[in-house]
């Protein structure tokens, strides 16, 4: 039994003695053998610690067929540094360094100059194949890193949307503007570095590998964005601001039955992978942070709210006398000119601001207020993008004067977002009910599962039936009175309407010269498939919007009309082959 | 002490150094292969990121194209035709 004992002992400490001799042999190897190289290494280490990769969820476009394709992404390449101590011959470095990536003489020199320092940046984002062919030469003195960065694929397309990230004066690199700002707790990742391992953390740290929660939440962005769709309205947008001088002009095309953005744009825009050599006035997004008197359009609202309340019907006539005074105020026609008397049609056809100031008149204040508090005018929208203001309807809110109240139905005199207004209008387009604009569709979290977004219930503010009257007048604007009936699809019918305001200025008197366009429109119009809403602020040389915006509207239906094939709804059928 | 905790003790001794080495052996390969790996998904999406830069590009060129231009001309009519039933089975006596 001692004997059997011993001979375990023995067994067990020559096992021992073995595992010790392995050790010592690999101490000597690290420490002897290669002990320059791993010292090297360390330094490196130490002196670009914080060197983690950067790591971020990404943005997604999605195409009409469901495709993904980036908005914001990160992108992979290599830094060179040199360490200048271990520089021998620093005029065939630049060389071998050069014949890969351009780099600046003056740069260098200067970098190499700096003997003290163990870690000068050369250059930066040099793509893959460069960083690797540099690192293959495996220069002393050259150090060769991996690094990532935040790029964005779509450059100046809704930029103001998908906004960027960069440093704070904490040296806090995060979002800072738009859908990277808003959904930064989502967007945001632990930064991955050479023991930010999952299995390096199982032995080093098990706690955050395993308990870390931040991981749960954070993901990539889906959102409703149609890439093609937003190249289009940025074209088109594009040449209204260059042919007629605005000072910004902007557009978005909703699907109204969602409030599923598919594209929105303003220009000027600015390129988000260059924002420091851009200009800054353009990085807010004034879709939801500018709020302006939108003029005409408005009077589709009051018209709906009239009809809806049962003070009027489509067979409803008034007498236009072309001005009346209200409150010592006058309130005109766009030309002054008295009608007659003429039936409801005509107040949307004509654009006739007595004709909703009569309206206006027939539902009382109490109404009128009512109907544009429930179409959410003075609150925000609860759109997912960062700094949203409210729209202001202070005017209409308790004053007791008629004249604040005519000059609110054709649409000045309060103010709104262009998202404000077109989730007003979306009602239009979605037999009576108001939904929530929204551009992020669904979370794809980092486990892989996909969390789609709920934006709250819709909100039912004007029966379908008065919804449908209104359409039917719109349809006919089209067809009979936009560009005199010349621009009307046969195939297709189109409701929509423009609206020109005097724009306000300081102490809120209204400038002779200065105006501001708006346009809105939906199609197949009983069943709309898209909402838009185009508007021009400042152009030179035009006085009414359906001069700058009509043909912009017409030939972004068209687009939208192909590019998803929506069947005509009032076509005569020729006789189909049997 | 019994006369079997010595060698219980002296296995469990080199059952767990095996252990040992047999986690730090794991973790290594492991490590070495999710850092391969995640490196591989890197350079993965950065080829992909710079093919849709190039589809951005593409669909700027085409929709800033002019038709006319390129020769195509609007159709002079157009006719529409409604979509066929489909066809549904039926028995010959009916």
């Amino acid at each position: 039994m001692r004997a059997a004992l011993r001979l375990r002992l023995r067994v067990i400490a020559a096992f021992l003695f073995f595992i010790a001799l392995l050790l010592v042999a690999r101490l000597y190897f690290v420490q002897i053998v290669n002990g320059e190289e791993y010292s090297l290494r360390a330094e490196r280490q130490y002196v670009s610690a914080s060197h983690s990769l950067y790591d971020r969820g990404s943005v997604y476009f999605t195409r009409k067929d469901g495709t993904q394709l980036s908005g914001a992404a990160l992108a992979t390449g290599f830094l060179v540094a040199v360490d200048p101590s271990k520089i021998t011959e620093a005029s065939a470095v630049y060389e071998s360094l050069a014949a890969y990536t351009p780099i600046d003489r003056e740069t260098f020199e200067t970098a190499v100059a700096k003997s003290e320092d163990p870690y000068e940046v050369l250059t930066r984002r040099i793509p893959e194949d460069a960083g690797r062919a540099i690192s293959a030469l495996d220069i002393p003195g050259v150090i060769v890193e991996r690094e990532r960065w935040r790029i964005y694929p779509a450059n100046d397309r809704a930029a103001q949307t998908v906004g960027f990230v960069a440093y704070d004066n904490d040296n806090d690199l995060a979002g800072r503007f738009g859908l990277e700002r808003y959904y930064e707790d989502v967007l945001t990742r632990k930064n991955t570095g050479l023991f930010g391992n999952f299995f390096a953390e199982l032995f080093a740290n098990l706690d955050s590998a395993v308990g870390d929660a931040s991981g749960a939440r954070s993901g990539d962005l889906i959102t409703s964005i149609e890439p093609v769709v937003l190249e289009k309205l940025d074209q088109v947008l594009a040449e209204v601001q260059a042919q007629y001088g605005s000072a910004e002009t902007g557009g978005i095309i909703m699907d109204p039955s969602t409030g599923e953005i598919i594209a929105l744009q303003t220009v000027p825009s600015f390129d988000p992978n260059e924002f420091a050599d851009e200009n800054s006035n353009h990085f807010g997004n004034p879709l939801v942070e500018g709020r302006y008197e939108f003029g005409s359009i408005v009077k589709a609202l009051t018209m709906t709210s009239g009809l809806d309340a049962g003070v009027i019907t489509p067979e409803t006539t008034y007498n236009d006398v072309g001005t009346i005074t209200l409150n010592n105020k006058p309130i005109s026609n766009f030309d002054g000119k008295a009608r007659g008397v003429v039936p409801m049609q005509e107040i949307l056809s004509q654009s006739l601001n007595l004709g909703v100031s009569f309206i206006a008149g027939r539902l009382g204040h109490d109404k009128f207020r009512h109907y544009f508090k429930e179409l959410g005018m003075g609150t925000e929208t609860g759109i997912d993008l960062p700094s949203e203001i409210s729209g202001t309807i202070d005017n209409i809110l308790d004053s007791p004067r008629d004249v604040e109240y005519a000059a609110a139905s054709f649409g000045q005199g309060i103010a709104q977002t262009p998202v404000d207004m077109i989730k007003a209008l979306g009602s239009l387009a979605n037999e009576g009910r108001v939904v929530t604009p929204h551009i992020v569709r669904s979370i794809r979290l980092e486990s892989g599962i996909v969390k789609d977004l709920s934006w709250g219930e819709e909100k039912q503010v004007y029966k379908a039936k008065s919804v449908e009257d209104v359409t039917t007048m719109l349809v006919n604007v089209v067809d009979h009175s936009l560009a005199g009936g010349t621009v009307s699809i046969p195939e297709m019918s189109v409701a929509a309407k423009t609206g020109t305001a005097q724009m306000a200025g300081p102490g809120g008197k209204y400038y002779d010269d200065r105006y501001f366009h708006s346009f809105f429109g939906y199609f197949p119009a009983y069943k709309p498939k898209f909402i838009i809403l185009l508007y021009t602020r400042e152009p030179k040389g035009v006085r009414y919007a359906s001069e700058t915006l009509t043909h912009p509207f017409m030939d972004l239906t068209k687009f939208l009309i192909g590019y998803y094939s929506i069947p005509p709804d009032r076509v005569e059928y020729a006789p189909s082959e049997e | 002490m019994n006369s079997r905790a010595i060698p219980i003790l002296g296995f469990s001794c080199v059952l767990v150094i095996a252990l040992y080495l047999v986690g730090i052996a794991a973790t290594v390969f492991f490590a070495t292969w999710q850092t391969g790996l995640t490196h591989s998904i890197q350079e993965t999406e950065g080829a992909v990121i710079a093919l849709e830069e190039q589809y951005y590009d593409a669909v700027e060129r085409f929709s800033s194209a002019d038709p006319v231009a390129a020769g195509f001309h609007a159709p002079r009519s157009v006719e529409y035709v409604t979509v066929s039933g489909v066809s549904v089975l039926s028995r010959a006596d009916q």
